[in-house]
């Protein structure tokens, strides 16, 4: 019987004092900006286990661990926060490191890392149908010159949301909204919260523009300073002007954060992710258990539009089992496995089938709404590979109209510019 | 050079100490560590340099690297958010170094005084400075958050705001929101350098400076500050190194928003390495600020020059 080679994680002294002195180095520097290159290690080949860098919410472990039962695969699952999931990922990926054989993706994510080869093409693998099982442009979302990074798993719709105790019927366009809003602001509550800070200006700023037909960019051209643009962003002033808005909207960075003034009950509407629900409605979290309803998102000329991220699933390019890799993201993309995902998170889920089941309907009404809010326009409006130093002007500058820094022409005319110079267009 | 010369009454060394002699063996001894340091150190700072100079790329997945010289440095010129950075950091740095000297310095000297009780307050004021700067962020987000941070009750309660302010999400204050959180984490640590050095000035000195008619005022003066000057370089030298180096606790709490009214360099550097994917141009910035720290560590000591003697 020959004896089977002990498998080790081999790593040369070369490799070990390069990403030492590459840490050192750039903690040194004051800007860790450089060791990332460094980080090259060698993966284990034969094992059958694979790792997964993601967010932390149990049910994502939960799930690893059924992988495992189920195919004998161990998963080594790497727990990092979803606002630094992107830079974790790309630290590894231009360290050229093996070390993740599975990553989430984001529809500008996949633009990003796609455009730099960091991400395996998956194209070849999706069979016509997967392609007919999950919801329809699915794939195109998550695709970047032909082809197809990622499997999706759930939809980050932005849905509008109101609390019963101020407001009774969901308003229909953005003026009513406005007009709600003045009403039942005052005594310590708003009628309206947004959430500002980051590059979220840029969410509400599409929904406002998209419901006057307007789009943010038409390929890598930015159409944004334009008649629906400037009207879209003078409706969304109109609701700091008019002091309807809490003040705190500039400083939340997160919808996560938004969400949680809003279950302490002292603002009337607002528009959050599929989170909400499950978190107002949990007395621990929430002062307004019961008394939240969601709503086709308002509209303006058109009679309503949204804007959705896809939460997908992908593998790297430097990733040693892509096989196994491509095994654990077939299983959480089974039918069984988004059904589990929805019941457990709320999320909404990017399998039709699993959008329709009458249990998962009935434990998240808001889920209703998904059909009626997809035939209007959704997706992320910034899929470009420069998307985040795109985001990072076009909000500076909604950010400045809203406070009154400038004027909503010249904050427009200048994102303008200043994307054009990102983009070279 | 030094050499050890053995008592009449210890049996004659025959050990390397007598053979290399009592400063060379120390070499010796820290020449290992030394050489990783140099090596770990100067190879990041290298490669760091490298990068700086070159444009750098990334297709299939590998990076490709065009010479572009030193166009990134001369790239600053142009940069209207690295000159708003630039002077946002020199702001953040000068507060937070002064305030964190000056309230470090009154904190040192009231708890050397000895008053009950003032044992269990030294140890408690090591909390602040034991928190990571992530926690530390953290929990101020929460104290000055706009809607139910308690820095919004406290200053309401005591009438001086009339409703709740977006402390960190207003242009005008998220800075100064910034520098007064990372203070409060400063001013423990020198405390406690200060404190260490306060006691070691001679109570004769104060004795015999009091026999002459010195008052508390001239007794700090002539007496303290001297004796204190080469902690306070020290001190100086580290407050400016941290707050040059800025990054977590700006990060946490801002992201360098608003409208980059909290912008510092070190997280200009990181969104132009981890997010805009420009390596070289964020390696010239990490080098920008490395040069700065050193010449600002230079101006130090060569304005406290005349303390060299004490330094050693």
């Amino acid at each position: 019987m020959t004896e089977k080679p002990v498998e080790r994680r081999r790593i040369s002294r070369r490799r070990f004092i390069a990403a030492a002195g590459g840490a050192a180095g750039s903690a040194a520097l004051g800007a860790n900006a450089v060791g990332p290159f460094f980080l090259r290690h060698v993966s284990a080949q034969d094992q059958r286990e694979i790792t997964i860098a993601f967010d932390s919410p149990q049910f994502w472990k939960d799930q690893a661990a059924a992988f495992t039962e189920a195919t004998g695969i161990k998963v080594n699952y790497e727990d990092v926060p979803f606002p630094q999931l992107h830079d974790r990922y790309l630290a590894a990926f231009v360290g050229g490191s093996s070390d993740y054989d599975v990553v989430h993706l984001r529809d500008d994510w996949v633009a990003e890392f796609g455009s730099k080869g960091f991400l395996e093409p998956i194209t070849d693998r999706i069979t016509p149908e997967m392609r007919e099982e999950f919801i329809p442009n699915g794939f195109d979302y998550l695709s970047y010159d032909g082809q197809v990074y990622g499997v999706p798993r759930y939809l980050w719709l932005w849905q509008f949301y109101f609390n019963t105790d101020f407001v009774q019927e969901a308003p229909k366009t953005w003026d009513d909204v406005l007009t709600l809003a003045e009403q039942h602001t005052g005594d310590g509550a708003y009628g309206y919260i947004m959430t500002l800070g980051s590059t979220l200006s840029i969410n509400h700023f599409t929904i406002h523009l998209r419901a006057r037909g307007g789009e943010l960019f038409d390929g890598r051209q930015p159409t944004f300073n334009s008649p629906e643009g400037r009207e879209a962003l003078q409706e969304m002033l109109a609701f700091i002007e008019k002091e309807v808005t809490d003040p705190a909207s500039f400083e939340l960075t997160a919808t996560g954060n938004t969400m949680d003034i809003f279950n302490q009950g002292s603002i009337a509407m607002m528009l959050n992710t599929p989170q909400v629900f499950a978190s107002a409605n949990d007395p621990e979290k929430s002062k307004i258990v019961g008394k939240v309803k969601v709503a086709l998102v308002p509209g303006a000329t058109l009679p309503s539009a949204s804007y959705s991220e896809t939460g997908a699933i992908g593998i790297p390019a430097a990733s040693k089992n892509k096989d196994l890799a491509w095994e654990f993201v077939k299983f959480v993309t089974t039918a069984e496995q988004q059904k589990q995902m929805a019941l457990v998170l709320g999320r909404i889920p990017a399998r039709p089938d699993v959008l329709n089941d009458p249990e998962v309907l009935e434990k998240y009404p808001n889920f209703q709404v998904v059909a009626e809010q997809s035939q209007y326009k959704m997706g992320m409006s910034v899929t470009l590979p420069e998307s985040s130093e795109v985001n990072r002007v076009l909000s500076n500058e909604l950010v400045a109209a809203l406070r009154g820094s400038k004027s909503v022409e010249d904050a427009l005319a200048d994102a303008e510019e200043g994307v054009r110079r990102i983009v070279g267009e | 050079m030094v050499q050890s010369v053995a008592s009449p009454a210890e049996p004659p060394k025959r050990s390397l100490e007598m053979m290399l002699g009592e400063r060379r063996l120390a070499l010796a001894f820290v020449a290992p560590a030394l050489i990783v340091i140099a090596v770990l150190v100067g190879g990041g700072m290298v490669y760091a340099f490298f990068l700086s100079l070159n444009e750098v790329t990334f297709v299939g997945g590998r990076p490709v690297y065009e010479w572009v010289g030193f166009q990134h440095y001369l790239d600053f010129l142009d940069d209207a958010r690295l000159h708003q950075a630039l002077r946002q950091t020199l702001v953040f740095t000068a507060a937070r170094v002064i305030a964190t000297i000056v309230l470090a310095m009154a904190i040192a000297l009231t708890i050397n005084e000895a008053i009950p009780g003032l044992r269990i307050v030294r140890s408690l004021f090591l909390v602040p400075w034991a928190l990571s700067s992530v926690v530390n962020g953290l929990m101020w987000g929460w104290i000055l958050n706009g809607n139910f941070g308690v820095a919004n009750a406290i200053l309401e309660g005591i009438g001086l705001i009339d409703r709740y302010r977006s402390w960190l999400g207003d242009p005008e204050t998220a800075l100064p929101a910034i520098i007064f959180a990372d203070i409060w984490k400063a001013v423990p640590f020198a405390s406690l350098m200060f404190l260490a050095a306060l006691q070691h000035v001679p109570k004769d000195l104060h004795d015999a400076a009091k026999v002459d008619g010195a008052g508390p005022v001239n007794r700090f003066r002539n007496v303290t500050l001297p004796a204190m000057r080469p902690v306070l370089l020290v001190i100086l030298i580290i407050e400016t190194m941290w707050a040059l180096k800025a990054f977590d606790l700006v990060w946490v709490l801002t992201q360098g928003g608003p409208l980059d009214s909290s912008l510092v360099l070190n997280v200009y550097a990181y969104q132009q390495t981890f997010q805009f994917f420009n390596f070289g141009y964020g390696a010239s910035i990490a080098y920008f600020v490395a040069v700065l720290i050193l010449g600002l560590v230079a101006v130090y000591v060569a304005a406290l020059r005349g303390d060299r003697e004490d330094l050693r």
